[in-house]
């Protein structure tokens, strides 16, 4: 079964923390070389470098202001398109805005939301699953219904409510987006914790006298490591372009600043005259979501250690 | 995302400005108010065809109907299917939008409060029911009635009763004297008293009317099916069925179109006129416009109004944004059909120089302003806000543009004068085509939209609306539509234009007042 | 275990009593709906008479009471928008949802399972990356755009399907495959996560070395052991579509589902319409997911419900 060092728990509590701070630098290193040698994980962190350094340098890498306006110019054709205008390299939106600048700024937004989203969500959602898989019973009952009504609840529901108390702005999107978005992780986690929480070496920590919370954070939470990683990219790519419906109702980004799912939902009456419009964002999700995968599924891999194992040979 | 049902329910001219057919209109309304009746215009006699072959056409609306009881909801969807059910005392003529009779065959003022009509004999309710003056009486006092809760009250206001006077004479009540009682007709439908009052909980799903077309089934959310009513007062339609089906995203209605399962078409976006084929354009009543509020610090002065409306070119967005379809709007929110329009008054020019001057003048420059809009609303409602506030911007403001949720955006529309935002985008379409209902919603202190008083105004509107003589009453409203647009009271936008793709085979002009008869329509083939 | 379904099924009543609560109030935070079934002519008094008339000018409590009473009964009133009893109208809508999501979430789960695991079975080959990319596309693909095209193909260019509409199969392929494309896409990324964790398990050797044929240990033992975040990730797919998640997809097609019917409720702040959707779908959820608890302790006795 898993490996999970459960002889730990019988070393000295000092000499415990003293190996991990060392295993954590000695495995950045590996982690570092390990990087170098797996081309497409390299191809993973570089794109997602890419992305999130062109938000972040956006002025310096967009060339043109994302919100300078020409509507005699709306709707131009990218640049090597039939019809298109030099320097215009993605086309021109509605109101004749650069798309590639709208791109690359627009993307501060979504990730920005996608990110802080998956984060607090994911964090949230697992938390629950953990508990209510762990501890089962009435905790597990309580959990999951509490669950079942925040399903049940309509999001947009929530999204107006919220947004008409504390009014529209990036910050109060993930919020809303996280409320309603932490359920899929809980259900998830909950579900693989109530058949591990019966495995032999769960059993075994418990026995030598383990807290809780150091066997569900210490050796539980790593067996879950994988679906996770894989529902929280998912997620991202959802919440990217859940982002987007809320704007467009007028509850989060306000014009004239972008998100690529506001892109692509204020371009979709264009989509048989401006195919470029709802193209090229939604390229920058699905690059960006691309990019994301290969590093989670490499970080998946690395962490598990018969995985790991494999991979080493077959790199070296 | 948001439906804009309402939208598509708008009002259309048939006629290009310039008709002389308005001319027509306002004449005959003349007669109206001074009591003459109106010789029953010729309906298309029907000519015994040897068996005709049977023929269907499909027309693809934006959203399902909220329900098909004529006179409770205000929605456009419910109007396209029932303006095929059931009928007016009142219509208007397809071409020159002229009062005529309907299903009432004459009408004149008895005194100041109360008017007459005599009704069409003969005339039965799909399910047998005659219609008489008892039915007129039913479906006055249930459109009124407050338990009954009607969301088309606004349209109807002023009538306060109906009277029988005999079998097929009925007087209608007005609360004070009330020109435009002849207008409120057109829109009040005729309901069968008997079925209506007995089968209450069945009538919104299954109605029954007199129009040339009967009921047949309605599969929510995916169909509505009529049936050629071979009964008919006018003669049977031509055409034996129509299905009408709610298709609420554009390019599936171009898609539906192209693919020949649809005939007709509402609510077609510009850029796809070019895919259709077959279009049929026709200037609308939708103006949108931009409400200033004209007692908040800068924009108090003149001036500064001034400079917003020189600042926006107008021409631009109409020939870009709208690819063509539509105009700017003549420095009012009327048309040459409305009652009330003045041809004198024109546009802002654009003038980004005089706006930039006005601006400095008045120490407005790099003046922070709110312009709050919505979206999906209105045809390219949220791309007209950015692209206005792009150029207020170019003129020297600073433009904070909150797009925010109907609901919201409501809330602030009806404010009232003191909270309203600085600027609040809004359209506006008058489908009674009376001045009266632009002018005194909008532009006088007690107007539930208005963030604009001028006393003038107030007056000129409250004395032209109980003014019979219908030249004077029309002197008024032009007088007011001048004062307005001197005093730059809103941000005066576009005229709209609506359209509509029809399949090769299908012959139908367009109306004016936007419905969609499916007995005006020809199918060749 | 009966014991244990009693108990689920008290927990139920009081998921579906709590999120109808919590609905009403949350509606009546945001204000009353009148403004928003008026034309915007309509005059103040004309507003503050319709209030009244609907009874939303009177005390929170009032409103409330009068909503409880009605409510366990299972009657919500009628629509206001509709003005049909609103249960029959969620009701109505129901048959076209479940045939659309059933049929896209069988769509999705027949693929995506045999789709994931050839990819963890060929790791990194050219299969698996093409598996990969796919599956990342179909998350991150615009559905109304998939939808659009689709329709633009296949029904306007080759005329093999009708463009919208519900009646016949001709109806139902497009929006049913558009309907699928993203959870095709998630569900084939967990499978495959999956089993590569099970893969290199011990007891696959083991299994391998007592001589047991290929196909059977994959699917008897990874499969299976694999199970668990698949089968919650397939019901939650399934479970956003019955809870109306299928919006953009009844929109592109006009699907009389259930879906749209909710949204415009929501915007219309049509209350006895969102109680009476919200009713629906915490039943769908509450039994949904009693299912699939149900399923997992058939799939792994390690899981015990007590």
């Amino acid at each position: 079964m898993k490996s999970s060092p459960a002889s730990a728990a019988s070393l000295p509590r000092v000499r415990v923390i003293e190996e991990e701070q060392f295993v954590f630098w000695r495995n950045l290193w590996k982690l570092t070389q390990y990087l170098i040698r797996d081309r497409v994980a390299l191809l993973g962190v570089l794109i997602v470098l890419t992305v999130v350094f062109a938000a972040v340098a956006a002025p310096l890498v967009a060339p043109y202001d994302p919100t300078k306006q020409n509507i005699a110019k709306r709707l131009t054709p990218p640049a090597w398109a039939v019809k298109g205008e030099a320097g215009y390299w993605l086309g021109t939106d509605q109101l004749g805005r650069d798309v590639l600048s709208r791109i690359i700024y627009g993307g501060r937004v979504s990730l920005t939301v996608g990110l802080s989203v998956v984060a607090i969500a994911g964090s949230f959602g697992i938390l629950l699953g953990l508990v209510s898989g762990y501890f089962g019973g009435r905790t597990d009952d309580a959990l999951m219904r509490l669950t079942d009504i925040q399903t049940a609840f309509p999001g947009l529901l929530l999204a107006l409510t919220i947004i008409t108390m504390i009014g529209p702005s990036v910050r109060n999107i993930i919020i809303v987006l996280s409320i309603n978005g932490w359920m899929v992780y809980a259900r998830i986690t909950r579900g693989i914790m109530l058949s591990l929480r019966e495995t032999p070496f769960i059993e075994a920590a418990r026995a030598i006298g383990c807290c809780d919370r150091r066997i569900i954070f210490r050796h539980a939470l790593p067996n879950l490591l994988s679906p996770l990683l894989t529902i929280g990219t998912l997620e991202l790519a959802r919440i990217i372009l859940a982002e987007a419906s809320l704007s467009f109702l007028g509850l989060g980004v306000q014009p004239p600043a972008a998100s690529w799912g506001l892109m692509i939902a204020d371009g979709h009456q264009y989509i048989t005259r401006g195919w470029w419009l709802v193209t090229f964002p939604g390229l920058a999700i699905a690059i960006t979501v691309f990019g994301v995968n290969l590093v989670a599924s490499w970080l998946r891999t690395y962490s598990d250690p018969t995985q790991r194992y494999r991979q080493i040979r077959t790199v070296e | 995302m948001k439906r804009r049902e309402t939208d598509e329910s708008k009002v259309l001219l048939v006629t290009d400005h310039g008709d002389p057919g308005f001319a027509v209109t306002i004449r005959l309304w003349a007669n109206a108010h001074t009591g003459a009746t109106h010789a029953h215009t010729t309906r298309g006699h029907a000519c015994a065809a040897p068996t005709p072959k049977p023929v269907q056409v499909v027309i693809a609306i934006g959203g399902d109907p909220s329900t098909l009881d004529p006179q409770y909801a205000d929605d456009g969807n419910e109007r396209a299917v029932n303006d095929n059910i059931y009928e007016m005392l009142l219509f208007r003529d397809p071409k020159t939008m002229a009062v005529v009779p309907g299903l009432a065959e004459s009408y004149k003022q008895v005194d100041a409060t109360t008017w007459r009509l005599t009704l069409r004999k003969g005339v039965k309710f799909h399910n047998g029911e005659a219609l008489n003056a008892a039915a007129v009486v039913f479906s006055v006092k249930r459109i009124l009635d407050p338990a009954f809760k009607s969301q088309q009250l606004s349209y109807v206001e002023g009538i306060t009763d109906a009277k029988a006077v005999d079998d097929y004479t009925v007087d209608i009540i007005t609360s004070g004297p009330l020109p435009i009682l002849p207008v409120r007709l057109t829109w009040l439908k005729i309901v069968p008293p008997k079925y209506a009052a007995e089968k209450a909980a069945e009538f919104p799903n299954y109605p029954v009317g007199t129009g040339p077309y009967k009921f047949v089934e309605w599969k929510k959310g995916d169909h509505v099916t009529l049936e050629a009513n071979q009964a008919y007062w006018g003669g049977a339609p031509k055409i034996n069925r129509v299905i009408i089906r709610p298709i609420p995203e554009e390019a599936t209605r171009l898609a539906a179109l192209k693919a020949g399962e649809v005939d007709l078409v509402r609510g077609l976006i510009p850029e796809y006129v070019k895919d259709v084929p077959k279009a049929a354009h026709r200037p609308g009543l939708e103006f949108p416009w931009i409400r200033i509020n004209t007692r908040k610090g800068k924009l108090a002065d003149l001036k500064v109004r001034q400079a917003l409306n020189y600042a926006v070119d107008k021409e631009a967005l109409a020939k870009s944004l709208y690819g063509g379809f539509a105009v700017p709007a003549d420095g009012q929110l009327l048309t040459k059909g409305h009652f009330g329009y003045n041809p004198e008054v024109k546009a802002f020019p654009y003038d980004l120089t005089k706006a930039k001057a006005l601006l400095k003048e008045a120490g407005a420059v790099g003046m922070s302003v709110d312009l709050i809009g919505e979206s999906g609303r209105w045809l390219k409602d949220k791309e007209l806000i950015e692209a206005v506030a792009g150029q207020l911007t170019e003129a020297g403001l600073k433009v904070n543009v909150k797009i925010v949720e109907w609901k919201t955006w409501l809330d602030l529309l009806f404010a009232g004068a003191e909270k309203a935002p600085d600027l609040q985008f809004s359209s506006h379409d008058n489908e009674l085509l009376d001045a009266s209902r632009t002018l005194s919603g909008l532009f006088t202190s007690k107007g539930n939209q208005a963030a604009y008083a001028n006393p003038e105004v107030d007056k000129l509107v409250e004395t032209a609306a109980t003014e019979t003589d219908p030249a004077k009453r029309e002197e008024m409203y032009r007088k007011a539509v001048k004062i307005i647009n001197e005093e730059a009271a809103c941000i005066f936008l576009l005229n709209l234009e609506n359209i509509y793709g029809l399949s090769k085979r299908l012959e139908w002009m367009p109306r004016l007042d936007g419905r969609v008869l499916v007995k005006e329509m020809t199918v060749s083939q | 275990m009966t014991n244990y379904l009693i108990r689920r099924l008290l927990w139920s009543v009081l998921v579906v009593v709590g999120v109808s609560l919590v609905v009403f109030f949350v509606t009546h935070a945001i204000g009353d709906p009148v403004r928003i079934m008026l034309p915007l002519e309509a005059s103040q008094e004309e507003y503050l008479t319709m209030r009244h008339a609907w009874g939303f000018d009177d005390p929170l409590y009032v409103q409330f009471w009068r909503f409880a009473v009605k409510a366990a009964r299972g009657d919500f009133g009628d629509s206001l928008w509709q003005r049909t009893p609103a249960l029959a109208l969620v009701i109505d809508r129901l048959p076209a949802s479940f045939l659309l999501s059933f049929v896209a979430i069988a769509l999705a789960i027949l693929s995506s399972i045999p789709l994931g695991i050839l990819a963890s079975l060929r790791l990194r080959s050219l299969l698996d990356r093409l598996c990969v990319m796919g599956s990342l596309l179909g998350v991150c693909i615009p559905v109304f755009w998939l939808g659009i095209m689709l329709i633009m193909f296949f029904a306007v260019d080759l005329g093999w399907f009708y463009t919208s509409g519900y009646g016949t199969w001709k109806h139902l392929v497009l929006p049913a495959v558009t309907l699928a494309a993203l959870p095709m896409g998630r569900i084939t990324q967990i499978v495959r996560s999956s089993m590569l964790d099970e893969l290199h398990r011990q007891y696959m050797t083991t299994a391998r070395a007592k001589g047991l044929a290929e196909g059977y240990i994959i699917v008897r033992h990874a499969l299976k052991n694999a199970a668990i975040p698949i089968v919650t990730l397939a019901a939650w797919e399934l479970t956003r579509m019955l809870a109306g998640y299928t919006i953009i997809v009844e929109k592109v097609f006009a699907w009389p589902g259930f879906g749209l019917l909710a949204m415009q409720a929501i915007e219309r702040h049509d209350l006895p319409l969102i109680q009476a959707d919200v009713f629906v779908v915490a039943l769908i959820v509450v039994v949904l997911n009693i299912v699939i608890d149900f399923v997992y302790a058939a799939l792994d006795p390690r899981v015990r419900f007590e």
